[in-house]
């Protein structure tokens, strides 16, 4: 009797269990292909007006002692088509692994494509995919994304060396923090304009110049900032780490000042329809160099003057940024409208579709305070040479 | 529908399904099974391996009749006829060549009693009584003496190395102990040496151990009970306790269980262990075995009680805890700080042992993404061209790292460095090179191996090591998912578990802020003023003042 409780049991078992299918992801490391780099490109073609370039680290070179052979470690497959998602597909037909896209560093989106389509549509693919994640950096090219990915460093996958670029944003001014997959959506949903590092091809190698801007209302690019402008940006929305600040005394001798942190606070005012914005910024740092070779280095009045000098270089470097967002492409990239929700949360709430325009009419009034901690060591008495 | 019915006639599916539904229930019917036969009675008649139908009588000769009968003719028992020295009294010595101090026996027994002049001439010696009297109060030279008529007692004394002494005219034989005879001397134990600390082991002498037990403490409450066990061999057996430290339940579940021993022979200390333990299922050892007299000192002035038995140097002390699985009493000899970094380290590494190879699986065939990128490519670099799956390939150097382990434990000691030396060398290196696995699997599998060296108890290291395999079956099944259902399942059945009544994970489940001080850490002495609450001392303070 007790075996027969056994034997329904176990048919019981089996009958259940049959109809669970099995769901196996088991699939060996070496049996994949990484994906570490998307180019999105427009092409001619127009069946087929998108051409995506996928960069495929290549594990197989690695294997067989890469240091001796210092090749390629990536290969790049470039397909066309009309959809982000029907290339990605396509690969399978020229890569004997299937695609992994976990391991994601880079999408690099050419400047032409992003001035015909939304940018939000082109990036749609990645975002749906619950593979990918929002961590990889998104780029703008000025030159053809498949060109960027094809820049054969030696030693480096392309894609790679592009995203490990943000981590020197303690060093310069000029690198904007990185932009991922995750911001650009996020900020695009809310109807936001978005500020995207900008990369150029220089010969064998790729290097950050500046940056893009995508604006609020289409979605596309508007426009293009400098390096210096982009500092700008930095001075402006406080989330740069550090970098250096180049200024002149009256002479024309040429001083820099390392900022070692920054403080940037926007606090918006807004009556009677008239939007200002008091930005305060203030910076510790000190002098790491100083073409003057004044004697008297430590002398309070010095450091002062050199305080004073150094506050108006960066109002300069504002204000001439302010201006061309302002003027030129009316957008939001310094996130002005951030402080502004905190503060009028209510108006914002109208404000927030037409944010730009606002944006770009008010008045903002700059007071910079720089401080500067240490001179460096030139203590000697005397004369310079 | 017609899908379903294609579905059905898969025979991937089928053996998916046979595999899923006949392990768990063969496994349940093989428990099953064990566990009846656990609980099946001994049919086994009660065994009198020395009949009770002889009694001694006062004739010598049919004394010796009888013991010659039930001890047989073995070589190694010498008869030994003479006369006492002042009434030409027959007399009969009889002992077991080997067991006896022979210098002795013939300079406290036998010199006295042939020699032996009659001094007191109001003795009548006619009289049992005043022989008695006579041989024990005024000749025998031997300390411990036992007066019997017990025929099975006599003979069990025989055989253990008394010398049985049969007078003429006396219904008694008197047992006089001079037990010699080959044993070790005291060595450090091999299993579970130390830096710092005694460097004394126990040896096969019961005697001998509760004689070192003994030096460590002049405390009148130290107890040792014997116990006979072994229907058969009857081997002494030996626990012992502090009187007023011990808790008595404890002390009665002990005794109990060894009463109800029920086997011919017991080889080791090992037999008792797994007769005595809760869960015979369990890969745990629930009694900790050791053979460092300081840790058993230790163990008994926390309340616990320790199991010694005749024949073996491995004392078993109950109850056990896991945690106790991974504590040295090198943890208490050193200074706190270090001790418990280390004391966590151990931690680590049981876990280590336990899952590294199943979390190597689990990334690598699984949760590709969840690698740093740079390592993800260097593994799949490195495993460009090795033909077999992860598990495989684990699996393979799990198993003959395994081998090597047993190999070189089998081998004399100059051979089994070499053969793990050269097995290192080949799997090592070989293995790589022809492409069979990855560097990488050598080195997760050498990581593996040397953690599992980590744990002071041997037992507990052999229970990890087969744990590891499971968990890595577990992982090439589900991947991280697998690792945590086995995870998760590994901590039901330690929870479930007990050792004498005492939960297996104790303190781990104690809400006691008190134990958790010789918990993962070790904190300093004057923090543990209190015995552990664990083991539910009676005297409970240790420390009264700093």
């Amino acid at each position: 009797m007790a075996s027969k409780r056994v034997v329904r049991k176990l048919s019981l078992c089996m009958i259940l269990l049959l109809c669970l299918s099995g769901c196996w992801d088991s699939s060996d490391i070496e049996d994949i292909s990484f994906a570490m780099g998307f180019g999105i490109d427009a092409s001619d073609d127009e069946q087929e007006p998108i051409q995506l370039t996928t960069q495929v680290a290549l594990t197989k070179k690695q294997g067989e002692q890469a240091t001796a052979q210092q090749g390629k470690l990536f290969q790049n497959v470039t397909l066309k088509a009309n959809s982000i998602h029907e290339m990605v597909r396509g690969l399978s037909l020229q890569l004997p692994y299937p695609i992994l896209t976990d391991h994601l560093e880079t999408v690099v989106i050419n400047q032409d494509i992003v001035t015909d389509y939304d940018l939000f549509i082109l990036l749609d693919e990645l975002l749906r995919d619950n593979i990918t994640r929002l961590s990889p950096s998104v780029v703008i090219s000025a030159q053809q994304a498949s060109d960027i990915l094809a820049t054969n460093i030696d030693g480096e996958i392309t894609s790679d060396y592009i995203s490990a670029f943000f981590t020197n944003e303690t060093s310069t001014m000029k690198i904007l923090p990185k932009v991922r997959v995750g911001d650009v959506t996020a900020n695009l949903i809310s109807g936001t304009s978005v500020i995207l590092p900008k990369i150029t091809k220089d010969k064998k190698t790729v290097k950050l110049d500046g940056a893009g801007i995508i604006r609020a209302k289409d979605n596309k690019l508007t426009g293009f900032l400098t390096d210096k402008e982009v500092e700008g940006v930095n001075w402006l929305t406080g989330e740069g780490a550090g970098g250096l600040l180049n200024f002149r005394d009256e002479k024309g001798n040429t001083i820099i000042y390392e900022i070692q942190h920054y403080k940037t606070k926007s606090n918006p005012h807004y009556k009677n329809g008239k939007l200002t914005f008091d930005v305060q910024i203030t910076a510790q740092g000190w002098i790491t160099e100083d073409w003057s070779l004044t004697s008297n280095n430590l002398s309070e009045k010095y450091v002062d003057k050199l305080e004073r000098l150094a506050a108006e270089e960066v109002v300069k470097i504002v204000e001439g940024t302010m201006k061309k967002l302002q003027q030129d492409y009316k957008t939001d990239v310094v996130k002005f409208y951030d402080s502004f929700r905190i503060a009028y949360p209510r108006d914002y709430q109208k404000m927030q579709k037409d944010w730009d325009n606002y944006f770009a009419d008010a008045d903002v009034k700059y007071d910079v305070k720089i401080k500067i901690v240490n001179t460096g060591d030139l203590v000697k008495e005397g004369k310079p040479k | 529908m017609g899908k379903i019915i294609e579905f059905l006639v898969r025979t991937d599916v089928w053996l998916g399904t046979i595999v899923v539904v006949l392990v768990p229930v063969l496994s349940a019917l093989l428990f099953h099974k064990l566990k009846e036969l656990r609980r099946q009675t001994n049919m086994r008649p009660k065994q009198h391996f020395i009949p009770s139908s002889i009694v001694l009588s006062e004739k010598l000769t049919s004394n010796v009749k009888s013991i010659k009968a039930i001890v047989g003719d073995s070589s190694d028992i010498i008869f030994r006829q003479f006369k006492l020295g002042n009434d030409n009294r027959s007399c009969s010595i009889v002992h077991i060549d080997g067991l006896v101090d022979t210098q002795q026996l013939q300079q406290a027994i036998l010199h006295p009693l042939l020699h032996g002049k009659q001094t007191k001439t109001k003795l009548n010696l006619f009289k049992s009584q005043s022989i008695k009297d006579y041989l024990l109060n005024h000749t025998i030279e031997v300390s411990d003496i036992k007066v019997t008529k017990e025929i099975d007692k006599v003979v069990r004394q025989l055989l253990s190395g008394s010398v049985l002494l049969l007078v003429d005219g006396l219904d008694e034989a008197l047992l006089l102990s001079v037990k010699k005879w080959v044993s070790r001397s005291v060595e450090e134990p091999i299993s579970e040496s130390l830096v710092r600390g005694p460097r004394m082991g126990f040896i096969e002498n019961l005697r001998d151990n509760t004689a070192i037990l003994r030096r460590m403490t002049t405390d009148p409450n130290l107890t040792f009970k014997d116990f006979d066990v072994g229907e058969r061999t009857k081997k002494q057996l030996t626990i012992a306790y502090i009187r007023d430290i011990a808790n008595e339940e404890l002390l009665t579940e002990v005794t109990r269980r060894i009463e109800d021993l029920d086997i011919d022979h017991v080889a080791e200390s090992g037999y008792i262990e797994q007769l005595i333990e809760d869960n015979y299922f369990s890969i745990f050892p629930q009694v900790q075995s050791t053979e460092r007299p300081d840790r058993v000192m230790a163990a008994i002035l926390e309340g616990r009680v320790a199991i010694m038995l005749d024949g073996t140097p491995y004392v078993l002390i109950a109850p056990a805890t896991f945690s106790i699985m991974l504590q040295s009493p090198e943890d208490y000899y050193e200074r706190w700080i270090p001790m418990s970094l280390i004391r966590v380290l151990r931690y680590v590494a049981a876990l280590l042992s336990v899952f590294l190879p199943s979390f190597y699986i689990a990334f690598v065939s699984f949760h590709q993404g969840l690698i740093p990128t740079d390592l993800a490519l260097a593994i799949a670099g490195t495993r460009v061209g090795v033909p077999f799956p992860t598990i495989i390939e684990a699996l393979l150097m799990e198993v003959s790292i395994e081998l090597l382990r047993e190999a070189g434990l089998r081998l004399p000691k100059p051979v089994g460095q070499t053969v793990g030396l050269v097995g290192a060398l080949i799997i090592g290196e070989a293995a790589v090179q022809a492409g069979l696995v990855s560097p990488i699997m050598v080195i997760v599998v050498s990581a593996t191996a040397i953690s599992s060296f980590v744990s002071p108890q041997y037992n507990a290291g052999i229970a990890l090591r087969s744990l590891r395999f499971l968990s890595m079956f577990s992982a090439a099944l589900l991947g991280l998912y697998g690792i945590s259902l086995f995870f998760v399942a590994l901590c039901i059945h330690a929870v479930k578990l007990k050792s004498f009544g005492l939960p297996y994970v104790t303190p781990g489940t104690l809400y006691s802020k008190e134990d958790w001080k010789d918990f993962f850490l070790r904190l300093p002495l004057f923090t543990m003023r209190k015995r552990p609450a664990e083991y539910f001392p009676k005297d409970q303070v240790r420390m009264r003042k700093k």
